[in-house]
């Protein structure tokens, strides 16, 4: 009886192959895309400019004693406030211009337990900023902010 | 007889599928480079926007400013004189920036827009405190980022009861 030719790869074998292949493939993928959105989100985040802007609202809020004060003192029940709409200050036009002048969107201020977790009333973008914060606990005060241009920073208020 | 050789079918199946892979690694190569290459300006921009930023609000916070006029020699050009006898010039050209001794080359692509110098008061009845900001902003568009500044907006907050800017 003549032998059968049994040269080449087995269907079988061809199936496992393409699969192996395909999810290397799809894992590279991901990887890049999450490498990729990650390194386009750094550019958004704490940029020079925007810890200057920081800087002087930081002043301002430090200078407005009374306000402090009474943000401080809010802070021991609530985990944070909203700063945006200035009414805690003593001088709203003041604040308001300031707020303006450095195109701030949403500013906050949290204490020394600040959880991202509790924040997530705000936006997507602004609460995955939130999360990428590294608090140490040791700190007294933060403010977080979103500029209008897109762009977030955080500062500390020791 | 003894067959050697590949058949015509399985030649073409082969060319073909080899073309479409070569397309795809093409078109990858092609995007990636692409990516690469808007990055690197993106870098670049943002790298200037910041030691920009830095110097100026540096100085502005280091040395106690009192006052600022035109130059006069070129368009746009300004000169802050601080407290303690110093003074510094803010020139803005087609292609660059100047302030004291450092300069902003603009890289292929980017624009300067109209720069603004200006000052804000906000009237308080505490004339001990801040009441007043200076404002220098200078929007720099690149045209593979329409929609992004990459220039500065630097606020000076100051007490108009103390000093006239």
């Amino acid at each position: 009886m003549k032998k059968n030719n049994d040269k080449g790869f087995v269907l079988a074998e061809t199936l496992i192959v393409t699969a192996f292949v395909a999810g290397v493939l799809i894992f590279i993928f991901i990887e890049f895309t999450a490498i990729s959105r990650n390194y386009e989100e750094s550019y958004n985040y704490n940029t020079v400019e925007n810890l200057y802007s920081l800087n002087n609202i930081k002043e301002y809020i430090i200078s407005d004693y009374e306000a402090f004060s009474n943000i401080k003192e809010n802070l021991n029940s609530q985990k944070s406030i909203n700063l945006t709409d200035c009414v805690l200050f003593t001088n709203k036009d003041y604040c308001s211009k300031l707020f303006e002048l450095e195109q701030i969107k949403n500013i906050i201020i949290t204490n020394n337990y600040f959880d991202s977790n509790d924040l997530s009333e705000y936006d997507t973008d602004f609460y995955k900023f939130m999360k990428s914060i590294n608090s140490s606990g040791n700190e007294n005060y933060r403010i977080i902010t979103s500029f209008k241009d897109g762009t977030y920073a955080t500062l500390r208020l020791d | 007889m003894k067959k050697n050789g590949f058949t015509l079918v399985e030649l073409i199946t082969t060319f073909a599928l080899a073309a479409v892979i070569i397309t795809i690694l093409v078109n990858i190569s092609l995007i990636l480079k692409n990516t690469y290459h808007k990055s690197d300006i993106k870098t670049k921009l943002l790298i200037e926007q910041a030691n920009l930023s830095k110097k100026i609000n540096l100085k502005l916070l280091e040395s106690s400013l009192i006052s600022y006029n035109n130059c006069n020699d070129y368009d746009i050009c300004y000169v802050f004189n601080f407290l303690n006898g110093s003074s510094v010039k803010l020139l803005v050209g087609d292609t660059y920036i100047k302030f004291d001794n450092y300069v902003y080359e603009l890289v292929d692509g980017t624009k300067i827009e109209r720069p603004v110098i200006m000052n804000e008061h906000v009237p308080l009845s505490d004339l001990s405190v801040n009441d007043s900001f200076l404002v220098i902003k200078i929007p720099i568009k690149n045209n593979l980022y329409p929609n992004k500044d990459f220039g500065i907006n630097i606020v000076y907050p100051y007490n108009s009861n103390e000093i006239t800017l």
